[in-house]
């Protein structure tokens, strides 16, 4: 391998790593280190009365992200309430998933109208969640998860390493 | 779909082709490179497009689990390999020719020895096992005057060992797969396990009577492996053994890394190994292979790549002949047709697009097993070629030792894999998709391909039908099939 070549392929293979470290040290930075052991199965998923992936909290803690998005498939909203919540978030129409703000201009949706939610940001999951314990009881490693989930209720900047 | 989906989607298909083809030369940017350098340009897209470059999406989207079993893996591997383990079990498997059961019975056992003991990646056993796969196979061809014989032994194993990582416990790929799709953890096991029976024996076949008749190879000298397996060897493989059989029997609430790190403090204990000892067991390639897969998974999810993906898939199989049964095919080979050194950068970059397409393939046939089954079928074709890739696949490891031109046994491989893949399909579609559990149907499944493959290597290797060897042979490896 000719000397450029070489440097920028060593390059690339020290980013995976720092990019891999990175993962580990948000988890220690938001102290919620056993999210690391998470087996991303998904098994606490199937618990959620409100259809909401919960290794979404997980997800949102090791990539230090409380806006990132995640699956909560079964929540019933009213229209203001949702838009007051986040516009951007996606709701289900028919066999359509798609941003509330482009549902309401699109459908004329009125105020009061209910809409289920598909996906929205982790913390704003994480405000609407019962915290009833149900998706800790299935997790197979039985995971604190409700640890994340009342960080990422905590209110925070966004973006910003999460509000202890 | 939007036109930065299709970009960034047409972006990650180019690469993979790109390089391929050759036209990325390898020694210029490896394939770990080329996919991070596609993961920056989808970010700078997004960009162009006037979207923040979603790096919280693409760190969220990272699954540690099967890093971190793989990494813990890789550290048992090399403490059972220094500590002779892997040797001990080819000392028994010797050991057991000389009995009543005879060559086939270790043929059968040795070529699927891989998929029962599975790694998470098929390299690691792949090397302990080539001596005793030459010896076996030398001793075979001398039998029955036909040197194509060492050939079916050879990449018979090297084809299952590529495979062999779909199943494994130790982060394989199926847990990524089952993972990702919701399915119960170990559902993937046994069907990709069973598929792996029926590829081996079709590659063994395909050599036998196609492409290994004008085959000229030259075959290194092989004498009776000379190494004596020291005492702790045995040890350390009953330690594994019984770890493979705690982590898939009891099933303990407990990370499996952290089983695997107990196991091989363990074996090190016993056979006093230093930590070098054990890191040297550690391969790097299918880790960074997997994490840059994650990267460019991660972009193309953020980006609507996956979108575009079904968009392409649907729009395929709702205008064209094709229909929905014809693109599921297409998806399922399209690791084959792009064969990647490892089968984690097709499988995490392509798994939720398959998944999706899976959903709408059910919706459209009413068939509500669709999505396991193109998704274990498409997992074990990417495991599986591995085997026949042209950049540096675990068949270069047989074509050096033989001594055949190099990509010699890809066409087998490949075709032995689409041979092989249905029988995947065909156990989820008959049995469902479970884990976990020991059921007695799952046992005669189990034992029926077992035999399957017991009697097949009876007929490849010109001993009657019925011999006792292949069959005793091919039930016990059905066996522990079930069991681990
Ligand atoms: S605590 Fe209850 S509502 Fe909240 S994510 Fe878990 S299962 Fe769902
Ligand atoms: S069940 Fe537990 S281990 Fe599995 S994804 Fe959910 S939190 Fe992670």
């Amino acid at each position: 391998m000719k000397r450029p070549a070489l440097t920028l392929n060593t390059t690339a293979m020290l980013l995976l790593t720092i990019f891999l470290g990175l993962l580990g040290g948000h988890a220690l930075a938001n102290r919620q280190p056993w999210a690391l052991t998470c087996y991303d199965c998904k098994a606490c998923g199937a618990a959620c009365a409100l259809g909401i992936d919960p290794q979404g909290f997980v997800a949102a803690q090791l990539a230090n992200d409380p806006d990132l998005p995640i699956y909560a498939t079964n929540i019933r909203l009213n229209v203001r309430k949702a838009l007051a919540l986040d516009p951007e978030l996606e709701i289900t129409r028919g066999e359509r998933h798609l941003p509330l703000r482009q549902a309401v201009t699109q459908f004329g949706l009125a105020p009061s109208e209910e809409v289920v939610t598909y996906r929205m940001k982790a913390r704003h999951a994480a405000a609407l969640c019962l915290e009833c314990a149900a998706c800790e009881k299935a997790c197979v490693l039985e995971l604190p998860l409700l640890r994340a989930i009342r960080q990422l209720k905590a209110p925070q900047p966004a973006g910003a390493t999460h509000a202890k | 779909m939007t036109i930065l989906g299709a970009m960034a989607l047409a972006l990650f298909l180019g690469a993979c082709l790109a390089s391929i083809r050759g036209w990325i030369p390898q020694r210029a940017l490896t394939l770990q490179t080329t996919l991070l350098l596609v993961a920056a340009l989808i970010v700078i897209l997004r960009l162009a497009f006037g979207k923040p470059p979603a790096f919280g999406e693409i760190l969220g989207g990272t699954s540690l689990h099967p890093i971190t079993a793989t990494v813990a893996g890789f550290l048992l591997a090399g403490a059972l390999q220094a500590a002779g383990g892997f040797d001990a079990a080819s000392a028994l498997l010797r050991r057991l020719t000389g009995t009543g059961l005879g060559l086939p019975f270790a043929l059968v056992v040795l070529v699927n020895l891989p998929t029962i003991f599975a790694m998470p990646c098929g390299r690691i056993l792949a090397a302990p096992l080539m001596p005793l796969a030459l010896l076996l196979g030398q001793e075979a061809a001398e039998r029955s005057g036909d040197r194509t014989m060492l050939a079916m032994v050879v990449f018979g194993m090297l084809v299952n060992a590529g495979a062999s990582c779909v199943p494994s416990a130790l982060g394989g790929i199926g847990l990524l797969g089952e993972g990702m799709g919701r399915f119960p953890a170990g559902s993937f096991g046994d069907p990709s396990q069973l598929g792996t029976l029926v590829l081996t024996l079709a590659t063994m076949a395909l050599i036998r009577f196609v492409h290994g008749r004008d085959l000229k190879m030259r075959p290194p000298a092989t004498t009776e492996p000379s190494v004596t397996v020291p005492d702790q060897g045995y040890t350390a493989l009953a330690v594994f053994v019984l770890m493979l059989a705690l982590v898939m029997i009891v099933r303990p609430r407990i990370p499996l890394q952290v089983i695997l790190t107990v196991s091989t403090l363990m074996i090190m204990a016993l056979a006093r190994l230093s930590l070098a000892n054990v890191l040297a067991g550690v391969i790097l390639h299918p880790l960074s292979a997997m994490i840059a897969g994650f990267l460019v998974a991660g972009a193309l999810s953020a980006s609507g790549g996956f979108d575009a993906l079904l968009w392409l898939l649907e729009g395929l199989a709702r205008h064209t002949p094709l229909g929905f049964v014809g693109v599921s095919i297409l998806v399922v080979f399209l690791p084959l047709m792009l064969a990647m050194p490892c089968g984690r950068i097709m499988s995490v970059a392509l798994i939720p697009g398959v998944l999706l397409f899976g959903e709408k393939v059910a919706h459209a046939t009413a068939f509500p097993l669709a999505a396991p089954v193109l998704l274990v079928s498409f997992i074990l074709s990417a495991a599986g070629s591995c085997g026949p890739s042209p950049l540096g696949g675990v068949g270069n490891i047989g074509e050096g030792r033989l001594r055949i031109p190099d990509f010699w046994s890809s066409r087998p491989q490949a075709l032995g894999i689409f041979l092989g893949v249905p029988a995947a399909a065909l156990v989820i579609r008959f049995g469902g998709v479970s884990g976990g559990a020991y059921r007695l149907s799952t046992l005669s499944t189990c034992l029926g391909f077992g035999l399957v493959s017991g009697l097949g290597t009876n007929w490849l290797f010109g001993y009657r039908l019925r011999h006792l060897g292949g069959l005793a042979g091919g039930l016990l490896v059905g066996l522990l099939v079930w069991i681990l």
